[in-house]
């Protein structure tokens, strides 16, 4: 309910912000389409995110109309049609209504039908004092948005506040009109100003873009490549089975009596490793258990278990499945590593102890999401079975390359992802330069980008998240080249190229994560607005048909065909594992399976978080986080930069302005995107993360930069906003890359909200 | 217009001073005399009211406009004094008060230090409350003497309670001294409604009017000190020199704290020399300086030096509480206790809580309402309060960045700005060094509403449309905090 109600209060705040800056002007006028729209978001598309719905919304939903058509029939007699809709925005706009909807208060909808009535009235009333109804908007609001806090809060004192505060408010307006009628003009004037768009600079691509857009990588790749992962851990490995006596225990012997505080398993990939231990003293004939089902999880990195006591014999017994071991540490109580006596007996466990390393950082392992991934990804390479299977299999292949030329190891498994963050900085500046055509804001939004904390992160983790982002940014920086094209009128070829890559990127994309499909809706939408803007409308498709339909035959083999081959393809590894069924039949079942996991995968974790809290960088994700000697931490976060988080909040809202008050078509595109990548999760109930927002943040920076663009000193501005950005960088940067850090700095300095739990 | 009575500013002076020492003679020994309390209460809960309504009246523009704006600001500033005196009559010394302890020699507290100065001497150690200046306990001897002498009572809880007439008096005088600065920075016709609405029913000026303490006395000598800044700004003779060297000798001498000032009139001093390097005038500028220098040192600094030779107390010496008390806020990181607003918090409870809050807005914004204390019989009125001193303070906050883009060329503006800047970074540098629960207490800031009333009576854009509101939310504030401590 709470995300319903904040998706109200998003919705409204977007129409009234918009409404006041374009209102000191002139009066906005809305498209019938438009009207759809609003009422879609601020009607429909809550009750649709609601878990559970009742008939009673249908009801309220079906209830409204009539109060729509009464107001309708009302403003029809009396209004202009643009009024009529500036009336009926008003309306769709009003948080109270929606509140009442979403609560299925048909009471209150009844009581709706009373309001209308008295407003219909006062206004009969007040225009012949020729005062406009439209003057009073301000109270209007207030008065809905006390009544919904009332609504949501029950009996809230401060929505009563706000109440009262909106009558005052009426009578105070009142009496100021009464005495000094003025009034407001009630449409805007039939000659549409046209306001142009910021000079747009050279299109091309100067030696000078090449030379910024080279330093700029090469810094961040410096970023995102120091102290990436070791290159050195252990990989040799002895395997285990359940059941079989002799190949399912392992007995370390110490000859004497000794105190072992912790042993650490280095474990492979295979298996659920749950293991019982258990020890023998000197003198004592039988095993004491101590620790009967513990389940070592995380693998290949260092596992501690905790012994705690004097023992003369560890046992150790598999309890379920196979498991593959790489290594094993025992630790005495001074923290020193000692080798058992019959060390010998288990070769390839003893073999790579210098390897180990206490406490073992982000550095020396695999972390979060990296135990399936990159897992999953060494599994692809030697066609071992699979255990990851809940995303398609691109994105690990793609892992597997790096693992591949650099062995199962950190560095190894992450490089690949680290090679696609470090090259989406290009491919923003790139996106920049066509939208903006400046070589200055195209630095600006890569350094944006490169300072955006996340893609650091993402950059330095093993996980599909950063590779799927790469192929949606580049889907649509593509769709914007053909939109482009599309004005510039150049030929049909050219424009098909745009078209095919963008479907390729899509494709791949889709073939990493399915979030690619939010992006493919998005340029989808992009794309049809751009064709028919391209045309001149509806009305002109029969006129276009030849050229509309060697455009669709296009897009039919660049977006579904193509795209089902490669993700068709993706599944290649599978039938080398499973045998028994083909690749076609691979990738329809796996499809079935990632929709039953994804509808049904809601669980309990500390750092999930709703979408509304990705908006406010509420919920931090911590990817890894060790305490170290002398106070400090390695941690590695996952989060935006603030300055990016709030500053592209307000960049969001203000693209509702400039696409109504100065027209800009850039605003419509990023607004879609961001959108586009957005919306879903608000109707999706899985437990969710923070980097499901990584790939919005992207249309953040663009938002960003074009509100900074159109600034009255935008390079003043973006010097001084990339500054704040780069300090901000630099001040977090040890805890985005898991560097060791004073606790007391973090809690004194970085955490900027109580919900922030860097440390 | 000159035949209407206009009250010069000596004549608000003697009526405040008049009014609180025969409303404390009158009614003054709280505890025993509820009765006459209580038709106290209910004569200047009529009067105020009355004069609310004819100024709202008068405000909002209904019926004759026969009274200027100086006769509209004598309405606030009488309601503001009776509501100072009235809170000052009716809590006794030890209903919500700071540090003041038990009523003897020997506890270390405020109560302590006025004794055993009414008994005729200063402190001999720096213990706990003993560090402070004395400027306020010995007008508060003087005055607790001769009120017990009147009344003939000689009990420690009279003797210390008549020293709340100090606070009340400082309290009230500072209502008149911000009437002063608002006229001495031009403000007018509604702007100046809302500025003296603001520091008319701002309750932390009852609150700290009512309690024993130097918190309002070192207040008023903040706000002399900037009026007479902004005046030696306007005309650099030596009587607004010495007057201003005056006032900061005897507001260091009241509380050291007042010298956070001296960076805004050092910056005035020196943009005016200057100027005075251009126009040649620079002679005489030093010799201002050095004067109030020669003044305003000795007599704020002598109580400290005495402190340092005696007991090795530093100038800036405030006891420090330690990491292990419940009312440290250090594990909370700077922004989350300087620089955010933890809105949540504002509204989840009305009063604020000094063992639990770190947030400094909210908790400067709650204790500036009620202070540190719960009013829980309240709790409905408080929230309404609350509702609009937080939209207040959001006007206040847009009036900051009006003056700051938008107000170009005002000058007046421009100093209160600067005054208001240096003073809150005092405030946060105060609370860097000491992050304890109470060092966000508003009673340490009783300078700060007045500069942003200015700028909140200055600011163009609540002129029209929307921001009419800001006269509605004014005089909601007002009500309610009439309704709460009247």
């Amino acid at each position: 309910m709470i995300s319903s109600y904040i998706e109200i209060l998003l919705s409204c705040l977007i129409f009234w912000v918009t409404y006041f800056f374009c209102a000191k002007k002139r009066q906005p006028v809305y498209t019938g389409f438009e009207l759809l729209l609003f009422y879609f978001f601020a009607r429909v598309f809550p009750v649709l995110m609601l878990q559970e719905r009742t008939r009673y919304h249908l009801l309220c939903l079906s209830a409204e109309w009539v109060l729509m058509a009464l107001l309708y029939y009302y403003l029809s007699q009396s209004k202009s049609r643009k009024m009529q809709h500036v009336i009926l925005g008003f309306y769709l706009f009003n948080p109270a209504l929606a509140v009442l909807v979403l609560t299925a208060n048909i009471k209150g909808i009844c009581v709706s039908v009373f309001v209308l009535f008295l407003l219909c009235a006062a206004d009969r009333i007040l225009e012949k004092r020729q005062i406009s109804l439209l003057a009073f908007w301000p109270e209007y609001l207030l008065f809905g948005t006390g009544i919904s806090v009332l609504l949501m809060a029950k009996n809230n004192i401060y929505g009563m506040c706000m109440t009262g505060l909106a009558v005052a408010g009426t009578v105070s307006r009142l009496v100021c009109l009464w005495k000094n009628p003025t009034q407001r003009r009630e449409a805007a004037s039939e000659e549409e100003e046209t306001v142009q768009e910021p000079v747009r600079g050279s299109q091309r691509f100067t030696g000078w873009d090449f030379i910024c857009m080279a330093a700029i990588t090469l810094l961040f790749a410096v970023a995102v490549l120091w102290k990436l992962g070791s290159q050195h851990t252990p990989e040799t490995f002895a395997s285990f089975r359940v059941g079989n006596p002799g190949e399912n225990e392992i007995v370390l012997q110490f000859g004497k009596e000794t105190e072992i505080s912790d042993i650490f398993i280095f474990p492979g990939h295979k298996g659920k490793r749950i293991i019982s231990f258990s020890a023998l003293s000197v003198g004592s004939t039988a095993w004491e258990v101590f620790d009967s089902r513990h389940s070592v999880e995380s693998v290949f990195c260092w596992n501690r278990v905790a012994v705690n006591r004097s023992l003369h014999s560890l046992g150790m017994v598999l309890m379920e499945g196979d498991a593959d071991i790489c290594e094993v540490v025992c630790l005495d109580r001074n923290g020193q590593v000692i080798l058992p006596d019959n060390s010998e007996d288990y070769p390839l466990l003893f073999d790579e102890q210098d390897l180990f390393r206490n406490p073992a950082t982000y550095y020396d392992g695999t972390m979060f999401d990296e135990v399936y991934h990159g897992r999953t990804a060494y599994e692809f390479l030697h066609e071992l079975p699979i255990y990851e299977n809940t995303h398609p299999p691109l994105g690990k292949s793609i892992i597997s390359i790096g693992i591949a030329l650099f062995g199962m190891n950190p560095f190894g498994f992450r490089i690949m992802c680290a090679l696609f963050g470090i090259g989406m900085i290009p491919l923003m500046y790139l996106f920049a330069h066509k939208m903006f055509g400046r070589t200055g804001v195209s630095c600006f939004a890569s350094v944006l980008l490169a300072t955006a904390f996340m893609n650091t992160t993402l950059s330095r983790i093993a996980t599909i998240d950063i590779l799927v982002a790469f192929f949606i940014l580049g889907m649509f920086y593509f769709m914007y080249g053909y939109t482009q094209a599309l004005q510039k009128r150049e030929p049909f070829f050219k424009q098909m190229l745009w078209l095919f890559n963008s479907g390729l990127f899509m494709a791949f994309a889709i073939s990493t994560k399915w979030t690619g499909f939010y992006g493919a809706a998005g340029i989808a939408i992009l794309f049809f607005v751009a064709l028919l803007q391209h045309i001149g409308g509806i009305s002109k498709i029969r006129e276009h048909t030849g050229y509309l339909m060697k455009t669709a035959g296009c897009c039919v083999l660049f977006f579904i065909l193509i795209p089902v081959v490669i993700y068709t393809l993706s599944y290649l590894p599978f039938p080398k594992v499973y045998t028994d069924k083909g690749l076609i039949r691979h990738m329809i079942d796996n499809a079935t399976l990632m929709l039953n996991y994804h509808k049904d995968c809601v669980f309990e974790h500390p750092y999930s978080s709703e979408w509304y809290k990705w908006l406010i960088d509420a919920r931090p994700l911590a990817d890894s986080r060790v305490y170290l000697e002398n106070g400090t931490v390695s941690t590695v976060m996952t989060f935006f930069n603030p300055l990016l988080c709030f500053g592209g909040l307000l960049a969001f809202l203000h693209q509702f302005y400039l696409r109504r008050e100065k027209k800009c078509k850039r605003a419509v595109f990023l607004i879609v995107g961001y959108l586009s990548m957005l919306l879903p999760w608000l109707i999706i109930h899985r437990t969710i993360f923070i980097y499901q927002y990584f790939v919005s943040g992207l249309f953040l920076v663009l938002m960003v930069a074009n509100s900074l663009s159109y600034s009255r000193h935008p390079k003043r501005n973006m010097a001084i906003f990339s500054v704040l950005s780069v300090i901000l960088y630099a001040m977090y940067y040890p805890v985005l890359t898991g560097q060791p850090v004073k606790v007391s700095f973090i809690n004194q300095v970085l955490e900027l909200f109580t919900t922030w739990n860097i440390a | 217009m000159n035949k209407k009575f206009i009250p010069t500013r000596a004549v608000w002076y003697g009526i405040s001073a008049a009014v609180v020492i025969l409303s404390y003679l009158l009614f003054g020994r709280t505890g025993d005399s509820q009765n006459r309390l209580r038709v106290f209460r209910m004569i200047t809960d009529l009067i105020m009211l009355t004069c609310m309504v004819f100024f709202t009246k008068k405000y909002i523009g209904i019926g004759k406009k026969e009274y200027t704006e100086e006769q509209l600001a004598g309405i606030l500033l009488c309601v503001g004094i009776l509501m100072r005196v009235g809170y000052m009559i009716y809590t006794p010394c030890n209903v919500r008060s700071h540090d003041l302890w038990e009523l003897n020699e020997n506890s270390y507290g405020h109560a302590s230090y006025l004794l055993q100065v009414i008994n005729g001497h200063l402190p001999k150690t720096n213990t706990v409350q003993f560090y402070q200046q004395p400027l306020y306990y010995i007008l508060g001897a003087a005055v607790s003497r001769f009120i017990n002498f009147i009344l003939q009572t000689k009990d420690a809880y009279s003797m210390v309670d008549a020293a709340k007439t100090v606070s009340c008096m400082a309290s009230c005088i500072s209502l008149v001294v911000s009437r002063e600065i608002f006229r001495e920075c031009g403000l007018t016709g509604r702007g100046l409604m809302r500025a003296m609405m603001l520091v008319t029913f701002l309750p932390v000026y009852f609150l700290s009017g009512g309690r024993i303490g130097p918190d309002a006395l070192s207040g008023m000598f903040m706000m002399l000190v900037f009026w007479y800044t902004l005046k030696w700004f306007g005309e650099k003779s030596w009587k607004h020199t010495i007057l201003l060297a005056l006032f900061y000798g005897l507001g260091m001498m009241t509380k050291v704290s007042c010298a956070t000032l001296a960076v805004f009139t050092a910056l005035v001093f020196a943009d005016c020399l200057y100027q005075g390097c251009k126009n040649g005038t620079w002679k005489s500028l030093l010799g201002k300086y050095l004067v109030f220098g020669v003044i305003s040192l000795p007599l704020g600094l002598w109580y400290s030096v005495r402190n340092y030779l005696l007991f090795g107390q530093p100038l800036t010496y405030v006891p420090v509480i330690g990491e292990d008390s419940d009312l440290y806020t250090g594990g909370y990181s700077v922004f989350q206790r300087i620089f955010a607003v933890n809105v949540k918090n504002l509204f989840a409870d009305p009063f604020a809580a000094v063992y639990d809050d770190y947030n400094l807005p909210v908790y400067a914004l709650k204790s500036s309402l009620f202070g540190e204390f719960r009013f829980d019989k309240m709790k409905g009125i408080a929230s309404v309060l609350l509702f609009f001193a937080a939209l207040l303070a959001v006007c206040c906050m847009i009036a900051l960045i009006y003056q700051i883009g938008f107000a170009k060329g005002d000058r007046m503006g421009r100093l209160c700005l600067t005054a208001a800047v240096i003073f809150y970074v005092g405030i946060v540098v105060f609370y860097l060094k000491l992050p304890y629960g109470c060092s966000m207490d508003f009673r340490y800031m009783l300078f700060l509403p007045v500069p942003m009333a200015v700028m909140l009576g200055k600011c163009t854009w609540f002129q029209k449309d929307v921001g009419r509101y800001a006269d509605i939310i004014c005089i909601g504030f007002s009500f309610f905090s009439f309704f709460m401590f009247g």
